[in-house]
């Protein structure tokens, strides 16, 4: 749903091969093939003497910045401070501590809810990720009975608030006896109708003498999936990996829901802290700092990529 | 929205030759097309459909989510007990202020920011980039957590420099009027900075020849922006005043969950945490149902007029 209108949609346009929207749409900043930056050096001429809202607009960003990645600092500062000086509010710690991760580790199994987590997380991103595959596939390959009419259903999806299908779904799960296991948590969203839209956006730009071509060559349609679309849909895909895998990974409402055992996932794991009667801060911390970490690094290694994901979807 | 862009088909009818073997390749080359969406379809069916439907039946019965208690049909009952709840009503006020609020801090304060610093050159930009998208990787429940220790009372961050400038302190959560608003203020905070950069995507985005143009029109920096930056960004705006309507539950629901439990007092509860405590606390899955049945009419219909509103929109710069 998302995904359709947007005017960066258009980079998705019919592209030659390899099939990528080019750097510089990462930039976020869309240029039409032989528009060669003119958007950037007009909106500068034009705007030539505007120094002064340019220095106006590095203070908005910079207050911008403080204000969204204070909370962050703030939260790995307080994890390595003793724990009697927690609510010191220097910006250095008098000296570092690693007591609160040490509570943490003490109070809940960390280690055995970040691997519940890892499993859900890759499960849930892969088993969508194929999922999502097969069926844009067919839309964007086939012209078939009922086409528009299951499309249809894909997108009505959409329409259906969490929060209203909870009940009956977690009476199933409660039949099938998948209370308080994985699969409780991964099979219900081994299919979106998100992940589908997505990808069948990107298959509408695919270079279609690319499928021709190997029709051609007598390849069938399942082998032309995996030598042909696949491959040069590796920037997509991976846009899409990332997107449920952080999803999946920060999730709380479904394992909250399915899964209420002290050794379930990260987020929940997180929680207990807070059912204390007195919070422990510094271990709250420390277990709230190790759940993002992953993502973190997620985040470190693949930046421009997280980000051109999120924006482009979005997703908030 | 949901332009249908169109599709080439690629795979003729496979002609058969003879009789026998033909007819069952076929059959399956009829079949092939469903069998690949069959996974997906499946999921839907099952995990949103099924349940779509149940939740309708369930609205008609007497039930407490107990396999051994049998379910008591009691008609339109559980509606108009609903509708004399005065909870209920306390609950969609609240959400609307929920929505405002994120309407403000996903929309507004985004293109209020971005027009600020329209002007930045893109490399310095990058650095601003890599720090605001930050908090939306936060989880949800990192995020309340670490809130919930900035506004802790006695010493939190949040108080500690608020008694800098000699404020009173505040316990932010525990009061009906701040909770509300720290809740708000916490989704903002989680959504405000990838909102920044989807809006600077969309001005981006916009061609170097409209600007030419009103440059040649001799229109002031203020009258650009006015007729050719805010139409053109509409669709950009619009798709965002959605997502920030239609997904304002999924946003805020963990932090109440986390740090208000929907309290004081019931001021934070909002529609969808009213549903979920009427269905997993008091175990009135009558009334929870009868209560998901109406505001997914209501989200439906919201839902619908947004779309209709985008398809309107949206034929600027084809």
């Amino acid at each position: 749903m998302s995904l359709v209108t947007l005017p960066y949609a258009e980079t998705h346009g019919p592209i030659a091969t390899p099939y990528e929207a080019p750097e510089d749409a990462l930039d976020l900043r869309r240029r039409r093939p032989g528009e060669a930056r003119s958007a950037e050096i007009d909106s500068r001429t034009w705007h030539r003497g505007s120094r002064r809202s340019a220095i106006g607009g590095h203070v908005v960003l910079v207050l911008l910045a403080l204000f969204t990645v204070f909370p962050i600092v703030w939260m790995y500062l307080t994890s390595f401070r003793p724990p009697g000086d927690l609510f010191s509010s220097g910006l250095v710690a008098g000296s570092l501590s690693t007591a609160n991760y040490s509570t943490a580790f003490a109070a809940i199994p960390v280690g055995v809810l970040l691997e519940h987590t890892v499993v859900v997380a890759v499960a849930v991103s892969l088993g969508q990720l194929l999922t999502s595959l097969l069926a844009a596939y067919a839309f964007a390959r086939f012209r078939f009975k009922g086409r528009n009419l299951l499309f249809l259903v894909f997108i009505g999806s959409w329409l259906v608030p969490f929060q209203v299908t909870m009940l009956p779904n977690y009476v199933l799960v409660s039949r099938l006896g998948l209370l308080n296991s994985l699969a409780g948590i991964i099979v219900p969203q081994l299919s979106s109708a998100f992940a589908v839209l997505l990808l069948r956006q990107h298959l509408n730009g695919f270079p279609v003498e690319l499928l021709e071509a190997a029709r051609v060559e007598g390849q069938s349609v399942w082998a032309t999936l995996w030598t042909v679309v696949v491959p040069n849909l590796g920037p997509a895909l991976a846009a899409l990996g990332i997107l449920l895998f952080v999803g999946s990974w920060n999730e709380y409402f479904w394992p909250l829901l399915v899964y209420r055992a002290p050794d379930s996932v990260i987020q929940l794991g997180i929680q207990g802290f807070l059912s204390a009667a007195t919070v422990n801060y510094g271990a709250l911390m420390a277990a709230s700092g190790l759940a993002t970490l992953p993502i973190f690094a997620i985040y470190a290694v693949l930046q421009r990529r997280v980000v051109s994901a999120f924006v482009r979807s979005g997703l908030r | 929205m949901l332009v249908e862009l169109p599709t080439v088909v690629l795979e003729p009818p496979r002609v058969a030759s003879s009789p026998g073997p033909a007819l069952r390749a076929r059959v399956l080359a009829r079949a092939e097309p469903y069998l690949y969406l069959a996974p997906a379809l499946a999921g839907l069916l099952v995990w949103v459909y099924r349940p779509l439907v149940e939740t309708f039946d369930y609205s008609f019965y007497n039930w407490n989510l107990l396999p051994t208690t049998p379910k008591v049909g009691v008609g339109w009952h559980n509606y108009s007990q609903l509708f004399h709840l005065p909870a209920l009503w306390q609950a969609v006020g609240t959400t609307g202020i929920f929505m405002a609020g994120l309407v403000l801090f996903g929309v507004l304060l985004p293109l209020l920011i971005g027009a600020l610093t329209q002007h930045i050159s893109p490399k310095s930009r990058t650095v601003y980039r890599a720090l605001i998208f930050l908090p939306v990787l936060v989880s949800p429940v990192v995020t309340a957590t670490v809130w919930e220790f900035l506004l802790a009372p006695a010493g939190g961050f949040v108080d500690t420099v608020l008694g800098w400038f000699g404020l009173a302190q505040t316990n932010w959560l525990q009061q009906p009027n701040t909770a509300k608003y720290a809740v708000v203020a916490i989704s903002g905070w989680k959504i405000l900075g990838v909102s920044v950069l989807i809006v600077t995507a969309g001005l981006a985005a916009i061609g170097g020849e409209y600007y030419e143009a009103a440059a040649i029109d001799g229109a002031n920096r203020r009258q650009v922006f006015r007729r050719v930056t805010l139409p053109l960004l509409s669709p950009t705006l619009l798709f965002m005043f959605i997502m920030a309507l239609l997904l304002s539950s999924q946003t805020v629901f963990p932090i109440l969950n986390v740090l208000t439990q929907g309290g004081p007092e019931g001021a934070t509860t909002d529609i969808y945490y009213f549903l979920y405590q009427y269905g997993f606390t008091s175990f009135n899955i009558g009334l929870a149902s009868a209560a998901a049945v109406c505001f997914f009419l209501v989200f439906g219909i919201v839902a619908l007029a947004c779309v209709r509103l985008l398809d309107r929109f949206s034929f600027y710069d084809n």
